[in-house]
């Protein structure tokens, strides 16, 4: 056989991957780079025309009110969120493990995984709308009997009480396949050493974990940025625009008030936010693993 | 310690793991409740007379309505909305599954690997890319190509849309299995395209369902886009349905809840069936995502 010749490149071979490259490059590639191209004019996304503007949407959004709420939102949901999701995903898989009846707590929890987050949304703001508020009235919660997603200050935090409710089965599903690589025995020896059940966790568990970690940490920001079902049919990014969430804007702005333009820019920046987390968080995770290991 | 002194301590120690046990179980059993809340809930508000569900929504059910099922799915028109999703789902994940089970394919074994790995991080970049970003373009791409208003229209974007993570996924999979096989396969002088299909193919099964799974998951469930190419009635989706009821007759609780819960029927039937290859296929492909 000759060996040479099948290291070049074959053109048969070629056309295997010739389906998945055209469809990527005409429905990601093509956009992408078409929605930092309108994101340098002042399109409405209507008519043929438009002007160059350089940078002046960039310059503009940076002190624009009606984008930095948003922003902010979508920040403090990002935050929030990724925070409750991993301290209860981890809670439930680690509870999990002592219970009897696993499966069937594994299988309920991970339920609201599998529906849409719009109709999630639906169903919770009529929870909070009639049985919520009638909760609240009988603890004496104001806020929760008048209807906590009516409350500019907090939908938001309800959004993500909401979020939490729909996503922790799949984070805790992502912390059971970690765990299941921890073997007992470690934790015996632990044990015998006289090490606490805090520090059992910490130096035994963890460690092992951490790729786990790592990737959950990273897809709850990453998903949380780009949420929009579940807001949307939540609050609608109300009251007023307390809970509206940058991917909220970045459409209102394109199509609603025909500023393709400016919303374009606000993608890149939705894009370049959700680059800079994921480098972010990836390099400090990764060293936090080395360091433990 | 004395033999007396340690077998207090034992009894000690298993008292507390005992309590601990019944303490973690009550936890569990609390948030198991506050996980099925809503479901019992959405039930309940879904069998009430339209008066009962519009003044005392909250309560359990003091008759059952069980038509206002037969309404709500009148309203929706049901076999239309289950029979687009499913098309577009169904067509779309075969199709994801086609294209790029043949790009992991020639990415994770072809020779001329300083090529391939390039198509390869292309083809990863696209993971970071929010929807949002290439909106406008997308939507202007969507109607110069006339595939709005078109449920194959749909199809022909996921195909694109769900390339990155389905080769990510096949790519890994594939590098793990062993390579005497290929060689075999090769000496034999079969063609690249025969021995995908008679060998390569089969060998990919678990990877293959796991992408079904997710991609599956994700298409029959979404919502923006759709919302945006599709506005005829007749080409209402699952979710596009429950947005459009809501709209018009959300504050009749009787009947919104009657469509929510028959619109999440499909997915929830499909989850109890395929429970187990469904949290294996979510655990798979995001340790190795």
């Amino acid at each position: 056989m000759d060996l040479s010749k099948r290291n070049r490149f074959s053109f048969s071979e070629f056309l295997f991957v010739v389906p998945a490259l055209v469809f990527y490059l005409v429905f990601v590639v093509y956009p992408l780079l078409g929605g930092i191209f309108y994101s340098l004019t002042d399109w409405n996304g209507i008519s043929p025309g438009f002007n160059f503007i350089g940078l002046d949407n960039y310059i503009n959004l940076a002190h624009d009110e009606y984008v930095l709420g948003p922003l902010w939102n979508s920040v403090i949901f990002a935050f929030v969120s990724m925070i409750l999701l991993n301290v209860f995903g981890l809670l439930f898989a680690v509870g999990l493990d002592n219970v009897a009846g696993k499966s069937f707590y594994r299988a309920l929890f991970y339920l609201p995984s599998v529906l849409g987050s719009l109709i999630v949304g639906y169903i919770f703001s009529f929870l909070f709308t009639v049985p919520f508020s009638e909760f609240g009235k009988m603890i004496g919660w104001e806020a929760l009997a008048n209807n906590a997603l009516g409350d500019p200050d907090l939908a938001l935090a309800m959004g993500c009480f909401v979020a939490t409710w729909k996503g922790v089965g799949w984070y805790m599903v992502i912390y059971i396949a970690g765990l299941q690589n921890v073997d007992r025995s470690l934790h015996e020896a632990a044990i015998i050493d006289g090490a606490s059940a805090w520090k059992r966790f910490w130096s035994v568990t963890f460690p092992l974990i951490a790729p786990a970690f790592t990737i959950n940490m990273i897809l709850s920001v990453e998903r949380a940025f780009k949420e929009y079902d579940l807001m949307f049919s939540l609050t609608g990014g109300g009251p007023g625009r307390a809970s509206e969430l940058l991917s909220m804007t970045i459409y209102n702005e394109s199509f609603t008030n025909k500023r393709a333009g400016y919303g374009s820019a606000l993608g890149v920046i939705l894009f370049l936010i959700i680059v800079a987390v994921t480098l972010i968080q990836l390099a400090m995770l990764r060293r936090r693993e080395n360091d433990i290991n | 310690m004395t033999s007396i002194d340690y077998q207090k301590y034992n009894k000690r120690m298993k008292m507390f793991k005992v309590g601990r046990k019944a303490g973690v179980q009550i936890v569990m059993t609390l948030l198991a409740i506050v996980i099925l809340y809503p479901f019992v809930m959405a039930l309940g508000v879904s069998v009430k007379s339209p008066m009962e569900a519009l003044l005392s929504p909250e309560t359990f059910p003091t008759e059952f309505h069980f038509e206002n099922y037969a309404e709500a799915w009148e309203i929706m028109d049901y076999p239309t909305i289950f029979l687009n999703t499913t098309f577009i789902t169904v067509a779309g994940v075969l199709g994801i599954v086609f294209i790029t089970g043949l790009a992991g394919y020639v990415i994770a074994w072809s020779r001329c690997k300083r090529f391939y790995n390039f198509i390869y991080v292309f083809f990863l970049c696209g993971m970071m890319v929010p929807f949002y970003t290439a909106l406008v373009p997308l939507v202007k791409l969507m109607s110069d190509l006339h595939l709005t208003n078109s449920r194959l229209g749909m199809v022909i974007y996921y195909w694109g849309r769900n390339v990155p993570m389905a080769v990510f996924l096949y790519v890994g999979f594939i590098r793990g299995i062993s390579g005497e096989i290929m060689e075999a396969a090769e000496i034999d002088g079969a063609n690249r395209w025969s021995i995908y299909w008679r060998i390569m193919f089969p060998l990919m099964k678990p990877i293959t369902s796991t992408i079904l799974i997710l991609d599956g998951m994700s298409l029959w469930n979404d919502f923006l886009f759709p919302r945006m190419m599709l506005t005829k009635s007749a080409l209402r989706t699952i979710s596009l349905s429950q947005y459009y009821f809501t709209g018009e007759l959300g504050t009749q609780y009787h009947l919104a809840f009657s469509a929510y819960i028959l619109t999440m029927l499909p997915i929830m039937i499909a989850y109890f069936c395929l429970q187990k290859y469904i949290i294996k296929g979510v655990a798979s492909g995001a340790v190795k995502g």
